[in-house]
């Protein structure tokens, strides 16, 4: 089609119009992003920045009126996002294994079709529903089974008989049950792309000395599908580091608390970056009444900034070993 | 000879059909796998009412001394048909004493490395119930079908089963929530009128009837203008991004091997991987450098104050739109360009030997195959752009403006999450969380059933089956 002597046609030429636009789109969003988060690094300082510290006393801050009284350290809210990703890949991956691996070879055409398209009407629930019935969820399935620690003698309520502190209410793994639910409808199609595109050759030739389904399923057509599989996590994990509304309202805003106290307490609200930089923007959580609102602004473009570099790292990570686990199975 | 052969051949499979399927010849005579899996399924059904209910917890323990008594059995029964020691079972069957002895042994509430939590008895009994249930479903399963190879398959359905009915039970019954508590506080008024909150001067009369003006709190509960704001913000934001989203995917597909388009094609892939929090900081700075200025009329957006046209305090449905579209845009382009790239190359191939130049054969042949395509992004994107609530986290309102393009912007999303915060709206909107929940469901879920019938439809108008 592309004329490589000649002059480029006017289709060419329009449509390069076009594409510009979106890429201009994406260097303005990156270049406002990096630019509104210098005056965080200018006021407080990377170390600051970097500190476990999250606490802006409000108090102080009206006393002394003092802007390098709050520390906004973000360590915490990195610390959240991994343990958030991991705990929400636990759940999801063995599901939408189980999901593709049920809808491509273990059940009959009808029932896999309708399993596809199942999960692609589920794909458009919107995240903002999901937040709506984390009540619901608490009250079921969280409620009568998980009580926290962290209420004062006061609120003593009487759980099914038994006399515990109040329920658990946000957490990690509240966050991480509504982010699993988020995820699957967008994994599992790619991990089922991947499965049907393992060659038949390889998995007629396993069928024919003679090994079973699930054999053949163990050690030809998972193995074969595993760039895919490694594409579907990248996945996942992006979606769910990315997303704010869910991780705002079943994880919490922004935590004054600095580190969990086991670092791996999933039972305890520990926001991850996205939800700590919503906060500090929204003024719900703990921002100073004297603060210049452009330095509290430029912390939560400074997260923005943190989880971009956090992206690109997982897509550099996910492409390289893409590219050997391609390599291998070439060989 | 034949004969022979076929009496031969239709035995075999007889046989084979045996070992596939359960039948009442087979179930007596392997009776002792077949109660090993009834006990076994009891136990993992036990197990996932456990996750829900706490009535269950005088089973686990009786159940798994029974499990652990009946494995033993089926394993003297396996030496007989098999004649090989099948030392799983054993294992399992010690598991399953093992277990019963922790479950026995750990206090009803659980705690400890300093969590932040007590967790009940109960799910520690489901997780152990599962957790042995399941590898006993599965041999018993394996010996009830005869012990063959296809047996072996059969025998790990209920490892693969069980993940997905749990989910999809999760997923019916939390959208079966949704749609119970909508229903319930469903009310025609609410979805025929608009919100209204404002103070005004309202016209009452003191000491008789000397008239005066006194100001009010006038209120009209409503969600018109949110359901009419998420129509139009998913207009828009297919116009914004269509010529865009269509030309890149065009041009990556036909023309797409230099060097720019290598880097077109990262930051477009970039794009799809951004944060939600980008996109909702790009919306609100876009409102925020615009204070002042006269673009603010375009990104914030206007609204009658009873005087004059004031600028609001929020961003305008346009640059919504334009925030979105950088989540739509990706969408767009990879449809078309998998579109493009799918149209066999006999096609293009004929059309060019027809005569007819390269914009031709883009308009009249390239683009008809891409089309089913293209409508199902533009359709995915609407989902997207009505269930969207991080762009207008810091950007909406409450929209008792009324909607326009250069209005502040509201969706039914928006509508949610504010109650669902108490940010704007009262108490008196929250109680209709749920209906607009409902609303927003039945928008989305229609427009990805719609996305699905239309792609089947298009492909079999313009690719001929």
């Amino acid at each position: 089609m592309q004329s490589k002597k000649g002059k480029p046609s006017w289709a060419q030429r329009i449509a390069f119009i076009l594409i510009l636009v979106p890429v201009l789109m994406f260097i303005m969003t990156t270049v406002n992003i990096i630019w509104s988060s210098i005056p965080a690094v200018v006021t407080y300082g990377l170390p600051s920045l970097f500190s476990t510290e999250f606490a802006s006393n409000m108090v102080g801050i009206m006393r002394q009126g003092d802007v390098n009284v709050g520390r906004y350290g973000l360590l915490p809210a990195i610390w959240g996002s991994a343990m958030l990703a991991v705990l929400t890949m636990m759940f999801a991956l063995p599901i939408s294994l189980a999901m593709a691996v049920f809808t491509s070879e273990f059940s009959l055409k009808g029932i896999g079709n309708a399993m596809e398209v199942l999960l692609s009407v589920f794909s458009g629930i919107p995240p903002i529903v999901y937040s709506l019935l984390s009540i619901f969820v608490l009250v079921n399935f969280f409620g009568p089974k998980l009580a926290g620690k962290g209420f004062p003698d006061s609120y003593l309520i009487s759980l099914m008989g038994k006399v515990v502190n109040g329920p658990i209410e946000k957490s990690t793994l509240l966050g991480a049950t509504f982010m699993t639910l988020l995820i699957l409808p967008f994994m599992v199609p790619l991990i089922l792309d991947a499965i049907r595109s393992v060659p038949h050759s390889l998995k007629e030739a396993s069928y024919g000395v003679g090994a079973t389904r699930w054999y053949t399923l163990v050690h030809v057509t998972l193995p074969g599908a595993m760039p895919g599989i490694l594409a579907a996590i990248s996945l996942g994990i992006l979606k769910t580091i990315g997303d704010v509304v869910i991780a705002a309202l079943t994880i919490g805003q922004a935590r004054s608390g600095g580190m969990p106290a086991p670092l791996f307490d999933i039972f305890e609200s520990v926001p991850p970056l996205t939800s700590t930089g919503a906060g500090l923007i929204n003024g719900l959580s703990q921002g100073g009444a004297n603060h210049p609102v452009s330095t509290l602004d430029a912390v939560a473009f400074f997260s923005a900034l943190l989880l971009m570099i956090l992206a690109f790292m997982i897509l550099g990570v996910v492409n390289l070993a893409q590219h050997f686990l391609v390599r291998r199975i070439e060989q | 000879m034949s004969v022979e052969f076929e009496n031969k051949f239709t035995t075999i499979a007889k046989k084979e059909n045996q070992a596939a399927g359960i039948s009442l010849s087979m179930l007596s005579k392997r009776w002792i796998p077949a109660i090993v899996f009834l006990a076994s399924l009891i136990t993992v059904l036990v197990g996932c009412f456990s996750i829900v209910s706490l009535s269950y917890e005088a089973y686990p323990v009786p159940l798994l001394a029974t499990l652990c008594f009946l494995l033993q059995i089926l394993m003297v029964d396996a030496y007989i048909q098999t004649k090989t020691w099948n030392f799983q079972i054993l294992i399992l069957s010690a598991v399953c004493f093992a277990s019963l002895l922790i479950l026995g042994s750990i206090p009803v509430l659980v705690t400890g490395w300093e969590l932040d939590v007590y967790i009940d008895h109960s799910l520690f009994s489901a997780a152990f119930l599962i957790m042995t249930g399941i590898p006993a479903m599965m041999l018993s399963l394996y010996y009830l079908c005869g012990g063959t190879p296809q047996a072996e398959d059969i025998s790990r359905y209920p490892l693969i089963l069980l993940p997905v009915i749990l989910t999809l039970y999760l997923y019916f019954a939390l959208l079966g929530q949704v749609m119970i508590k909508g229903t319930a506080t469903f009310d025609w008024n609410i979805v025929s009128q608009p919100y209204y909150d404002h103070i005004l001067p309202v016209k009452t009369t003191i000491a008789g009837d000397w008239p005066a003006w006194k100001y009010e709190d006038v209120k009209q509960l409503g969600m018109l203008n949110h359901i009419f704001g998420t129509g139009l913000l998913m207009l828009l934001t297919t116009i914004v991004s269509f010529p865009f989203g269509v030309g890149a995917g065009v041009y990556l597909s036909e023309y797409g091997e230099n060097g720019f388009a290598r880097f077109a094609r990262f930051t477009i892939t970039s794009l799809r991987a951004i944060s939600l929090l980008i996109l909702a900081l790009t919306a609100y700075s876009l409102t925020k450098y615009t204070q002042g200025t006269p673009l603010a009329w375009i990104t914030r957006g206007t609204f009658f104050d009873g005087y004059t046209e004031t600028i609001s305090y929020g961003g305008s449905y346009f640059t919504a739109a334009l925030v979105l579209s950088l989540l739509v845009i990706p969408i767009l382009t990879r449809a078309t360009e998998e579109g493009c790239r799918s149209l066999p190359n006999s096609l293009r191939e004929g059309s060019l030997a027809l005569g007819a130049t390269d914009e031709t054969t883009l308009m009249r042949v390239v683009l008809p195959w891409a089309l089913p395509n293209i409508v199902t992004a533009i359709l995915l994107g609407c989902v997207e752009a009505a269930g969207s609530v991080a762009v207008l986290m810091f950007i909406g309102g409450r929209g008792d403006y009324g909607v326009g393009v250069f209005r502040q912007v509201t969706t039914l999303a928006y509508l949610v999450f504010d109650t669902l915060v108490d940010i704007k709206f009262g108490a008196a909107m929250g109680q209709y969380k749920y209906t607009a929940g409902v609303i927003l469901l039945v928008i989305t879920l229609g427009l990805g059933t719609l996305s699905i019938l239309f792609k089947r439809w298009l492909i079999r108008r313009y690719r001929g089956g």
